[in-house]
């Protein structure tokens, strides 16, 4: 079983590679789309994957954030995402995951409840965030965060590193789920 | 609703069915009023406005049959129990066959049931503008992870389901009379002896292109199951499954 390391290779000069796993292609596509149209100093690859673990025959760069995202409209991608996150090592989690859910804005499409991916996320110690990748507005101002938390998580910005990121965001948190 | 042929089939009289058909109708009840249109060059149009003893025809909710005589196959609108089996006499005599039996096939799309039901749904069209599917982006920035995983499922699906256009259907309706089975050991629902009656309905605008999709989209696990792609070739959209 191969397992996803970070820091298990080199960086690349001046690049930040980033892992979209989910199971709709589409989306995936629409949101890299958006990332990649951020101007940015450094260049940006975006990886895109329907489920882990990887094709292990495949030179690829270092990655640098896994981004999981979850469609509300379908147990199939939340499958997807659970299965595949037994195969990320656990020093991923400082920082270099972070959850998307995206369909709550369709209320009566919703399958999955909320809570559901509040709690995935909990457990994972991992962000999340909420947005429907399918508005256009919306999946550019998710691009936005997504490329900056990206280049923090590569070591591009000085002075905040991916784990200092991560704290500043949990202290903005809700109380955690089982008190929801 | 398709017949058993007999033995050998007379050259179609068409004049001979028209009067053959008024006459059984009329005979059974008086008051009806049918009316014939040769619309196209192998098929009869037949439109029924029903009444009772008493009461005239009511013109405003007719039956309208179509039936192509070089087949087995007559076409209805109409799903009113109560003149169905004269219906049903009335084309089978007339037409000269033995008996008549109803498929489990319901659509709103008259071509797509001709298409399903003489086996012509697999015709590929002239214009070979092959619809690639859209992975091949030219951002070299973006790569793919799953390439041979995508290529399986379009694979596995243009098996199941053919490069074509698919028939155009709107339900697909399964009955389930099965014995509750699951995961978990225990609970009441696993103990029944009895079946549980089950009703599970897929509707949409085009069915068998959404379910075409599903797998592509990866909003399904490729293959899908059989019960789901055998819908054009068994010719049924209306399932009764039981335990064997």
């Amino acid at each position: 079983m191969s397992v996803l390391r970070p820091l298990d290779k080199l960086p690349g000069l001046n690049t930040a590679t980033v892992l979209l796993v989910g199971s709709e292609d589409a989306l995936l596509q629409q949101l890299a789309d958006s990332m990649l149209k951020e101007d940015c100093a450094s260049e940006l690859r975006v990886h895109l994957a329907k489920a882990l673990p990887l094709p292990s025959n495949v030179n690829r760069p270092r990655i640098d954030l896994i981004v999981f995202v979850i469609n509300l409209h379908s147990k199939y991608s939340l499958q997807h995402v659970e299965e595949s996150l037994h195969h990320v090592d656990a020093s991923f989690f400082l920082g270099r995951v972070c959850f998307l859910g995206t369909g709550a804005g369709q209320e009566h499409h919703c399958i999955l409840h909320r809570n559901t991916v509040l709690k995935l996320a909990h457990t994972y110690r991992s962000p999340l965030f909420f947005c429907d990748l399918e508005v256009e507005d919306f999946r550019a101002t998710m691009a936005q965060r997504l490329v900056r938390m990206l280049l923090i998580c590569a070591g591009h910005v000085r002075g905040v590193s991916a784990l200092n990121l991560l704290s500043l965001l949990r202290t903005s948190e809700t109380p955690p789920p089982e008190e929801l | 609703m398709s017949k058993e042929p007999d033995e050998d089939v007379d050259l179609f009289d068409m004049e001979q069915f028209k009067r053959s058909f008024k006459k059984i109708l009329q005979r059974a009840l008086k008051n009806v009023t049918i009316s014939f249109r040769d619309a196209e060059e192998n098929a009869i149009w037949i439109r029924i406005a029903w009444g009772t003893q008493c009461t005239k025809p009511n013109q405003y909710k007719p039956t309208y049959v179509v039936h192509y005589p070089q087949t087995p196959y007559a076409f209805t609108s109409s799903r009113l129990k109560s003149i169905m089996p004269l219906l049903g006499q009335a084309l089978t005599v007339a037409s000269k066959h033995h008996q008549i039996v109803k498929m489990d096939l319901r659509s709103r799309h008259l071509d797509s049931l001709k298409a399903i039901v003489f086996k012509q749904y697999d015709q590929t069209f002239e214009n070979h503008n092959s619809t690639t599917p859209l992975q091949e982006r030219l951002d070299s920035r973006i790569i793919h992870e799953n390439k041979v995983e995508n290529e399986r499922v379009q694979r596995i699906t243009q098996e199941s389901f053919g490069d074509y256009p698919q028939p155009q259907l709107e339900f697909a309706q399964y009955k389930l009379e099965t014995k509750f089975k699951s995961d978990l050991n225990g609970g009441i629902l696993a103990e029944r002896k009895e079946p549980l009656r089950c009703l599970i309905k897929f509707s949409s605008p085009h069915l068998l292109e959404a379910l075409k999709s599903l797998a592509p989209a990866g909003i399904a696990d490729a293959p899908l199951s059989p019960l789901l792609t055998c819908i054009p070739n068994k010719g049924m959209n209306y399932f009764k499954i039981r335990d064997k």
